[in-house]
C-alpha cells in the first residue's frame, strides 16, 4: 500500500483530517481563504530520504507525512502568519521544529537525527518499512536494538555478532571477539567508532568490547561490497556512532554485573555544552585478590569514555571525545599443571599490559543543501610486555582524519565526497635471546624471539567521490576510491557502484560491486621481523539482495555475494608473515524481520558459506570457515517496565589443524606439537540460548533498571578449545558451563 | 586462533597429578587467603564468574607416568661441539612394558647432513657454526609407531663443552607421609621440615625421598622423576629431591581432601631419573624402592643392587662385587628380567669376562665388562636375545640410602 494513502487512512482513523494541498480550507467562518504551498524534503543524516515522518504545523490542525521520498507537501492559509512553526517527528528519531516563513522562499529540506526511543507512545504503529538503510548493503541497529538486543551484554561487538552474515563464534573461546564476516577474518575488517579506528575493541582479545553499548547512537555493520566512503578493508566495515548527548539536568549512574561496575555522569554546563563521561572496570581481581594459580597478577581491565558536546542547534554540533582502555595480566609463562611444585617457584612471570587513548574531535555542520560530517582524531597506543629480562614494547601513535561531503545538488541527486587520512607511527622494540612461543598473543615479539629495535612512519590517505542519484524507482550509487599508502608506495584506485531498486513499494532489489584494497600492517611490513615487499592486498566483490514486505510488517529477504581475494597476507602471531595468499568466499543469507518499534521487534537470518584460502597450491577451508549459520533474536517490551528478550545462535564449528603427534625435545624435556593437515579437524556444532528479563522503573528523579539472563550452550556446544596430553598423544576439550546465569543493576539519578 | 594449550580444574576429583597445581595453589591460598581455591585460570574470562570454570576431563597419564612406547631422554657427548668434532649419541626409549624390548626398535640419527642408524652411533657435528639439530627417529619393531626427538646442538669454536655428568648413585630414604595426609602436607614447604631417614624400605604410612645427589655448584641441573607403568606418585621437592607416594592420590579440591586410589602392594617399583641442564648435558639413571621390607629368605641372602635396580641374592662373602647370573625371562618386571643361578665370582676369575653369550645380541655390546641392564633400555640388545644367557654382573650391598653419598 502506498504509505501515504497508508498515512492518510491512519490519519483519519486518529479522527485527523489531513489537507490536501491546492484545496482551500473552510474555516468555522465558511469564508475561503488563499493557500500557501509549502514543499520540504525529510532526510536522515546521509542525505537519503525519510517516508512516514509526521508533519504537523504549531496550533494548526493541518497535519501530513512523507511520502517514500521524503517529501511533503502542505498548504497553509496566508494569514497563518509571516512564520509558522512546523513539526516533524518520526518514530526512532529526535522531533525536528523548524520555523518557516510564509511564503517559503524554498523547499525545505529537513536532517533528522536518529534519537531515544522511550518517548514513543505504547501502541503507536510505524510503517517499518519505510525505514531504509542508507546503503544497499548495510544492516542497521538503532538505538532500540542496541540496548535490547538479549546475550550482547551491552557490548557493541557482540551486537555486531548478532547481525546476518556474522559468523558464530564460541562465546570466552579463543577467538570469540574476533569479526568473521562473509568469509574475511578479523584483520581484514575495518571497525569505526565515530569515523575512529582504534587498536583494539575487545578486552583481552576476547572478553568484553571496550566500547559500551549505552554510549551508541547506531552502528551499522557494512558486510561486503560496500560503497566508496569506506576503504583500506577488504572485509567489512563496522561503522559505530555515539550519541550526541544534550541532558537538560544533571544525570549519575551505576551499572554492575557480574563482570564489571561503571559509573556515568552526563550534566549540562549551560551555552549550549554537555558534559558526559562514563568508566568501567573489572573487580574480580578486588574478590579474588592478588594472583590465583596461572595469574600470579589477576586479569584486570577497565575503560572510559569521556565527551564535551557543544550543540547549539541539531545541524552544527561539535564534540571533543576522549576513550580510553586497558588490559593488564601477569601470569606463569606455562600453566601451573604443567609444571611441578619446584618448577611452579621457578617459572617465569609474565607481565602483559596494553592500552590506549583515544581523542578526537568530531564535527558535524547540515543545512538545507549540504551536510558536513568530519573526525580529526589522535590515538596512542602502548603495548609493553616484560618476561624475567626479556621485554617488548611497542607503541604507536597515529593522526587520523575522517571527512565526509553531501551536497545536495537536488531532490533526486546528491554528491558525496570525502577524504581519509592516518599518519602513523610505530615504535617497534624488544630485547630477547630465545623465543616464547607460549606468550604468542600477548607478546609477538617475544614469541618470535628477535631483538628489534626499529620505527616505521607511514601516511595513508584516501579520497572517494559517489553519486547518489535518484532515477524514479532506481537509486543509482556509482563511485570512486583512491587510497595511496607511503610504506608500501601502493595506488588503489578502487570503482564502485551501488543500487537499489523499488519495482513497487512492497519489493527492494539492492547491490553492489568493485574492488577494494588493504595494506598490510605495520607490523607485517617491518624491515625486521616481517616482509617490506609486500603489496596491496586487492579483492573484487559483488553483493546482491532483495527485500519484500509483506502485509506491512514483515520483511523478508535474501542476499547472495561473491568475493575473490589477491596478495593476502596471512599473518600468524610468531612467524614471518606470508604474503601472496589467495582466498575466495561465497555465500547466501535468508533473512526476516518484524518491529513494532517501541514494542517489540524481531529478526532471523539463515547463513550458507564458503570460503577458503589457497596454501601450498591447494584450496583449503578458511580458519573461519562456517557453512551454516542460523540466528534469531526477539525483543518484546510486554508491558510498559518489563522486557523479555530471546536470542538463538547456531553455527557449525570452525575448522581448526589438528595436533597428529608430538615431537620431544630432549633440551628442555618437552613436546612439540606436530600438526596434521590444515584446518582438517572442526569444532563441534555451536548453538546458544539467551534469555532476558528486564523491569525498569522511573521515580521522581531517578529511574533503574534490574536484568537478568541466562545463558544456555546445550549438547557440546560448550566445548571452547581443544587441549592435548603432555605429549601430544590425546585430545580432549576444554569445555565451559551449559548455563551462565548474569544479573545486572543500572540506576540513575538526575 | 591459537591459545596455546590452556587447563582447568573442576571442583570434583581430579588426578594426581593435579596435587601439584593444587599444592601450589593453595600455597597461593596461604598467601593470600582470599584467593580462589577453585579454579586456576587459563581463560580469565571463564575464570570471573564463579561457576564458569572452565574444565576438561583431566589426561590419565603425565610425564612422570611410564605407559607406552616412548623416547625418555637423549645423549650426546658434547651438545656444544666444535665444528667437525665426532660425537656419540644415544637414546633411552621405554618399551611396550617396561624398560627392554623383546623386538628391537629402530634408531635412526640425523646430524646435519649426515645420518646414522643403530642405539649408540658416532656423528660428525656440522663444519659450519650455528644452532644444528640433532634428529631421532625410533621406529617400533612392528613397523607402524614411531616416536622423534630432537635435541638442538650449538656448532661453534672457542665454547665450552656441555657434557653429561656421571650420575651417582641414587639416595633413598623415607619421610612421615601417610597416603591419607591432608593436602595442606603436601605443600613443598610442609614436606621440606619433614624428617628423612635412611632406609631403602617404605612402610606402611611413610612415602620414600629420592635424591640425585650430584655436585652442582651452578645450580644447572634438575631431574625428572618417572615411574614404571605409572605407579605412585612422584612430588618434587627440590631440583634433584622427589617424594615418591606409593599410591593415586586425587585430591577433592573444594574440600582440600587427599584420597587414594590404587594403594600399591608391597613390592618392588621401578623408576627412572633424568638428569638435565637445560641445554643438552642429559644423563640417565634407575633404582628400585621397595614398598615394606622383603622378607630375606634365609641369613644367606641379601639385597643388592645394580646400577639402581635391587635383586635378591646369595649373600656374598665380601661387599659387592660381580656375580654370574642367568638371565631369564620376568614380565612383571620393569627390567623384563629376573636373575637366576646367581653364583659370587672374584674379579681376578677368567670366567668374571665370559661374556660370549652376548654375542647373539643385535647391535655390539660390551664383551669384556659386565653386564648392564641399561643397554637393554638403549635398545642394544632385544630381551629375547638375552634370555637364558650366562652373564657377568656387577653389584654392590648394601643399597644406597640417604647419606651415603655425602
Amino acid at each position: 500500500m502506498n504509505p501515504l494513502l497508508l498515512a492518510l487512512s491512519l490519519g483519519a482513523a486518529l479522527g485527523q483530517q489531513p489537507l490536501e494541498p491546492g484545496v482551500p480550507v473552510t474555516p468555522e467562518s465558511g469564508e475561503e481563504q488563499p493557500l500557501v504551498r509549502i514543499t520540504g524534503r525529510i532526510m536522515d543524516r546521509q542525505g537519503l530520504p525519510l517516508a512516514g515522518a509526521w508533519v504537523t504545523v504549531g496550533d494548526h490542525p493541518q497535519h501530513t507525512r512523507s511520502d517514500a521520498d521524503g517529501t511533503f507537501e502542505l498548504a497553509m492559509p496566508e494569514s497563518a502568519g509571516p512564520s509558522i512553526e512546523i513539526h516533524i517527528s518520526l518514530a526512532g528519531f529526535d522531533e525536528r521544529i523548524v520555523q518557516q516563513a510564509l511564503p517559503p522562499a524554498g523547499e525545505l529540506g529537513v536532517v533528522m537525527r536518529s534519537g531515544d526511543t522511550d518517548g514513543n507512545a505504547m501502541g503507536e504503529i510505524v510503517v517499518e518499512d519505510t525505514q531504509e538503510a542508507a546503503a544497499p548493503i548495510a544492516h542497521a541497529l538503532d538505538r532500540e536494538q542496541v540496548e535490547l538486543t538479549p546475550g550482547t551484554h551491552s557490548d557493541a561487538v557482540r551486537l555486531v555478532q548478532a547481525l546476518p552474515g556474522v559468523s558464530v563464534t564460541r562465546e570466552y573461546a579463543p577467538g570469540a571477539g574476533g569479526l568473521a564476516i562473509r568469509g574475511s577474518g578479523p584483520d581484514e575488517h575495518r571497525l569505526y567508532l565515530d569515523g575512529v579506528e582504534l587498536p583494539y575493541l575487545f578486552h583481552f582479545r576476547q572478553f568484553t568490547s571496550v566500547v559500551n553499548t549505552g554510549l551508541l547512537e547506531e552502528l551499522t555493520l557494512y558486510p561486503s561490497s560496500f560503497g566508496a566512503e569506506f576503504g583500506d578493508a577488504t572485509g567489512a566495515v563496522v561503522d559505530a556512532r555515539t550519541q550526541a548527548l544534550t541532558p537538560d539536568k544533571p544525570l549519575v549512574g551505576l551499572d554492575v554485573n557480574a563482570i564489571m561496575a561503571g559509573g556515568l555522569v552526563r550534566a549540562p554546563l549551560g551555552r549550549d555544552l554537555y558534559l558526559s563521561a562514563s568508566g568501567r572496570r573489572s573487580y574480580m581481581d578486588w574478590i579474588i585478590g592478588g594472583g590465583s594459580g596461572q595469574y600470579t597478577v589477576w586479569p584486570v581491565f577497565w575503560d572510559a569514555y569521556a565527551r564535551l558536546d557543544h550543540v547549539p542547534d541539531p545541524d552544527h554540533r561539535t564534540a571533543l571525545t576522549a576513550l580510553a582502555a586497558s588490559d593488564y595480566w601477569e601470569r606463569l609463562v606455562r600453566e601451573p599443571e604443567e609444571l611441578d611444585p619446584v618448577e611452579a617457584l621457578a617459572e617465569p612471570v609474565l607481565a602483559y599490559r596494553h592500552q590506549y587513548l583515544a581523542t578526537s574531535l568530531v564535527r558535524h555542520d547540515a543545512s538545507q543543501d549540504f551536510r558536513s560530517d568530519g573526525t580529526l582524531a589522535l590515538v596512542l597506543d602502548r603495548w609493553p610486555a616484560e618476561l624475567q629480562e626479556h621485554w617488548q614494547d611497542r607503541r604507536e601513535g597515529n593522526l587520523q582524519l575522517h571527512q565526509d561531503f553531501v551536497w545536495l545538488l537536488r531532490s533526486d541527486l546528491h554528491l558525496a565526497a570525502g577524504v581519509r587520512g592516518r599518519a602513523e607511527r610505530v615504535l617497534r622494540r624488544a630485547s630477547v635471546d630465545q623465543p616464547w612461543p607460549e606468550v604468542v598473543e600477548e607478546a609477538p615479539m617475544l614469541a618470535r624471539g628477535l631483538d628489534v629495535d626499529e620505527h616505521i612512519d607511514r601516511l595513508r590517505a584516501g579520497a572517494y567521490t559517489e553519486l547518489r542519484a535518484e532515477l524514479g524507482a532506481w537509486r543509482l550509487l556509482p563511485g570512486m576510491r583512491l587510497d595511496h599508502d607511503t610504506l608500501t608506495g601502493a595506488w588503489s584506485p578502487d570503482p564502485r557502484m551501488g543500487f537499489k531498486w523499488r519495482p513497487t513499494p512492497e519489493i527492494t532489489v539492492r547491490g553492489g560491486l568493485g574492488r577494494y584494497s588493504q595494506f598490510p600492517s605495520s607490523d607485517a611490513l617491518s624491515p625486521t621481523a616481517g616482509d617490506p615487499s609486500l603489496p596491496a592486498i586487492r579483492s573484487e566483490q559483488v553483493a546482491l539482495g532483495a527485500d519484500g514486505l509483506i502485509k506491512g510488517r514483515l520483511t523478508l529477504s535474501g542476499d547472495i555475494y561473491a568475493k575473490q581475494l589477491r596478495e593476502m597476507v596471512l599473518e600468524t602471531p610468531g612467524e614471518p608473515p606470508l604474503g601472496g595468499v589467495e582466498g575466495r568466499a561465497l555465500g547466501a543469507e535468508l533473512g526476516a524481520r518484524y518491529r513494532i518499534r517501541g514494542v517489540f521487534f524481531f529478526w532471523s537470518t539463515v547463513s550458507l558459506s564458503h570460503s577458503q584460502r589457497m596454501l601450498d597450491q591447494q584450496w583449503i577451508r578458511y580458519d573461519f570457515y562456517q557453512p551454516l549459520t542460523l540466528g534469531l533474536v526477539a525483543s518484546w517490551t510486554f508491558r510498559p517496565n518489563w522486557n523479555a528478550g530471546l536470542r538463538y545462535r547456531y553455527g557449525a564449528g570452525f575448522p581448526y589443524t589438528p595436533v597428529v603427534d608430538g615431537s620431544y625435545r630432549a633440551d628442555s624435556d618437552s613436546y612439540e606439537p606436530i600438526l596434521g593437515e590444515r584446518n582438517a579437524s572442526a569444532m563441534p556444532i555451536y548453538q546458544k540460548i539467551d534469555l532476558h528479563l528486564e523491569y525498569r522503573w522511573e521515580l521522581d528523579h531517578w529511574r533503574g533498571a534490574v536484568y537478568a539472563e541466562g545463558w544456555f550452550i546445550p549438547g557440546r556446544a560448550n566445548e571452547m578449545y581443544p587441549v592435548y596430553s603432555y605429549d601430544y598423544d590425546q585430545e580432549t576439550f576444554v569445555f565451559g558451563p551449559h548455563f551462565v546465569p548474569i544479573l545486572g543493576v543500572r540506576g540513575e539519578l538526575y | 586462533m591459537n591459545m596455546g594449550p590452556a587447563r582447568y580444574r573442576s571442583g570434583s576429583h581430579v588426578r594426581v597429578w593435579q596435587v601439584y597445581g593444587t599444592g601450589y595453589l593453595r600455597e597461593s591460598w596461604k598467601r593470600h587467603p582470599e584467593a580462589s581455591l577453585s579454579t586456576p585460570r587459563a581463560n580469565p574470562c571463564v575464570a570471573v564468574f564463579a561457576l564458569c570454570a572452565g574444565c576438561f576431563a583431566p589426561f590419565e597419564h603425565d610425564r612422570h607416568d611410564l605407559v607406552d612406547f616412548r623416547i625418555i631422554g637423549l645423549q650426546v657427548s658434547n651438545a656444544a661441539p666444535a665444528p667437525g668434532e665426532s660425537l656419540r649419541a644415544r637414546a633411552l626409549v621405554y618399551g611396550d612394558h617396561g624398560f627392554y624390548h623383546d623386538a628391537l626398535p629402530s634408531l635412526s640419527w640425523q646430524l646435519g647432513g649426515t645420518s646414522a642408524t643403530g642405539p649408540w652411533v658416532d656423528l660428525a657435528a656440522p663444519d659450519a657454526s650455528g644452532w644444528w639439530d640433532l634428529a631421532l627417529t625410533v621406529t617400533h619393531a612392528d613397523g607402524l609407531t614411531t616416536e622423534s626427538a630432537v635435541l638442538p646442538l650449538l656448532v661453534g669454536a672457542d665454547q665450552s663443552p656441555i657434557v653429561p655428568p656421571r650420575l651417582p648413585p641414587v639416595e633413598r630414604g623415607v619421610i612421615p607421609l601417610p597416603l591419607d595426609s591432608p593436602a595442606e602436607a603436601l605443600l613443598l614447604d610442609e614436606r621440606l621440615g619433614l624428617p628423612v631417614s635412611p632406609s631403602a624400605w617404605v612402610d606402611v604410612g611413610q612415602a620414600a625421598r629420592v635424591r640425585l645427589p650430584l655436585e652442582d655448584p651452578g645450580d644447572l641441573y634438575s631431574a625428572r622423576w618417572m615411574t614404571h607403568d605409572a605407579r605412585g606418585t612422584f612430588l618434587e621437592l627440590e631440583p634433584t629431591t622427589a617424594d615418591w607416594v606409593p599410591g593415586t592420590l586425587v585430591l577433592d579440591a573444594e574440600d582440600l581432601e587427599v584420597q587414594v586410589e590404587d594403594a600399591l602392594e608391597p613390592g618392588l617399583y621401578s623408576m627412572a631419573v633424568m638428569a638435565m641442564d637445560g641445554q643438552g648435558a642429559n644423563a640417565w639413571a634407575f633404582l628400585d624402592l621397595s614398598l615394606e621390607q622383603p622378607t630375606d629368605g634365609d641369613d644367606d641372602h641379601a639385597w643388592m643392587e645394580h646400577d639402581g635396580r635391587l635383586f635378591e641374592l646369595p649373600a656374598p662373602a665380601f661387599e659387592g662385587g660381580l656375580y654370574r647370573v642367568t638371565l631369564v625371562a620376568d614380565d612383571a618386571s620393569a627390567w623384563g628380567v629376573s636373575l637366576e643361578d646367581p653364583q659370587p665370582i672374584l674379579v681376578d676369575d677368567p670366567s668374571a669376562y665370559d661374556q660370549a653369550d652376548l654375542a647373539g645380541c643385535e647391535h655390539p655390546m660390551p664383551t669384556r665388562a659386565p653386564l648392564r641392564l641399561d643397554l637393554l633400555a638403549e635398545g642394544h640388545c632385544s630381551r629375547q636375545q638375552l634370555l637364558g644367557a650366562r652373564v657377568t654382573m656387577a653389584f654392590t650391598h648394601p643399597i644406597h640410602t640417604w647419606g651415603d653419598a655425602r
